[in-house]
């Protein structure tokens, strides 16, 4: 594992900046995707036209979810955990009779309780292939973070840009490290890196069985 | 049942066919100039499978199969298809609950609600429109829905499921397993 840090941490109010910013480990997880190898991602968000952009000639399919909303919003109920996890399992559905390679996980995790966190990264652990990976996007430098995960897409060929603008804010839990290792069942952090707009960047891949 | 509009007519007047008696008989030629594309208006609803050889915008409601192998599908702003579709070219503006085929290309609009999966080697979704399934834009997967020359052929074309797919609803999971679409054929390999 390697956790690497910027050396010029930029100070922002604006919880991930609308500014588009490199994102150095989504750029080695992209260069992954080609047009010779088949390759399934899950997108937990809405789709964007970036993305779409980039998977174009790839031999790719792309799953997209659009649960980030209701999954944030599942803190809220009071259900058991059983029940949690029947939601959780309809919302991130499965790829058939594949499995699925990157899961594109941007402004979720934080959003999602320690327990909850656990029930979502199982969840994702059954249906992703062996090796597979997660990136994410946790903020980790301010005491707040937008109310409601936020949409992101890619900016050119190696930007990312923050789609919406929720002015309301929520106390950011600022997930570690050693909370991702803990609570992230199947997942180990395989990198980490914390981006100029204070977004830390993660990189998880599927513990080998 | 089929409402066509925006037809080619010689009658720059915008006469009634109640005068066309008195029409001049060049009024009453054939017409060879094609149409534009066929409408299923808002008030129509139709149950089962639907093909043709023409264009077609939908503005109504549609349950079951839509075949149209080399034309295109609107579903407009007011259209409703609960049903797998198979195009040359597929526009929604309005809500689809199904699976969509499109040889050349599928477009979701801001206005269009989809809930299924897309199998084209383009696919656009506009910024405000709401996508849930699954697309897939690998060649290879196209090609074996489409058959091996990429055009839709009624030998290997997809074999679209006459079930009535579930309601739509944003968080259920799409019915991918209905169609036995290229994904299913092909075996996932991780790059991890």
């Amino acid at each position: 594992m390697t956790l690497v840090s910027s050396a010029s941490f930029k100070q922002s109010t604006s919880h991930g900046g609308d500014e588009p910013f490199s994102s150095p480990l989504f750029r080695e997880v992209a260069a992954q995707f080609d047009d010779t190898t088949r390759h399934v991602i899950l997108e937990l968000g809405s789709a964007s036209s970036g993305i779409l952009a980039l998977l174009q000639g790839k031999r790719c399919r792309l799953l997209v979810a659009n649960a980030a909303h209701t999954l944030s919003a599942l803190n809220e109920e009071s259900q058991d955990a059983e029940s949690h996890s029947q939601v959780v399992s309809t919302l991130i559905f499965d790829a058939g009779t594949e499995k699925v390679d990157t899961v594109l996980c941007w402004d979720l995790l934080n959003y999602l309780s320690l327990p909850l966190m656990k029930i979502f990264t199982s969840r994702l652990s059954r249906i992703m292939a062996p090796g597979g990976r997660v990136h994410a996007y946790i903020h980790s430098a301010h005491a707040t973070m937008p109310q409601y995960p936020q949409r992101y897409s890619l900016h050119g060929d190696d930007h990312v840009l923050r789609l919406d603008r929720d002015p309301d804010v929520r106390k950011t839990p600022r997930y570690s490290f050693g909370d991702l290792e803990k609570h992230a069942v199947g997942l180990r952090v395989d990198r980490s890196m914390l981006l100029r707009n204070g977004v830390q960047e993660y990189l998880l891949r599927m513990k080998q069985e | 049942m089929f409402d066509r509009n925006k037809r080619d007519t010689n009658d720059e007047n915008g006469a009634s066919p109640a005068f066309e008696a008195r029409e001049p008989i060049e009024k009453h030629k054939p017409q060879t100039r094609a149409r534009e594309a066929a409408v299923i208006g808002p008030s129509i609803q139709i149950n089962g499978d639907l093909s043709g050889e023409e264009d077609l915008i939908i503005q109504g409601k549609v349950n079951g199969t839509i075949q149209l192998s080399e034309k295109s599908l609107t579903v407009g702003k007011q259209g409703q298809v609960d049903a797998n579709v198979l195009a040359y070219s597929v526009i929604v503006e309005g809500k689809v609950n199904g699976d969509l085929y499109g040889s050349e290309r599928v477009s979701i609009r801001k206005t269009g609600n989809v809930h299924g999966n897309i199998v084209s080697p383009k696919v656009s979704l506009e910024e405000g429109c709401s996508f849930k399934g699954s697309i897939d834009m690998d060649q290879e997967v196209i090609n074996k829905a489409f058959g091996k020359s990429g055009t839709p052929s009624s030998v290997s074309k997809p074999e679209l499921s006459t079930t009535k797919p579930k309601t739509t609803e944003t968080d259920k999971q799409p019915k991918s397993e209905k169609l036995a679409t290229g994904s299913d054929a092909v075996k996932s390999g991780s790059t991890g």
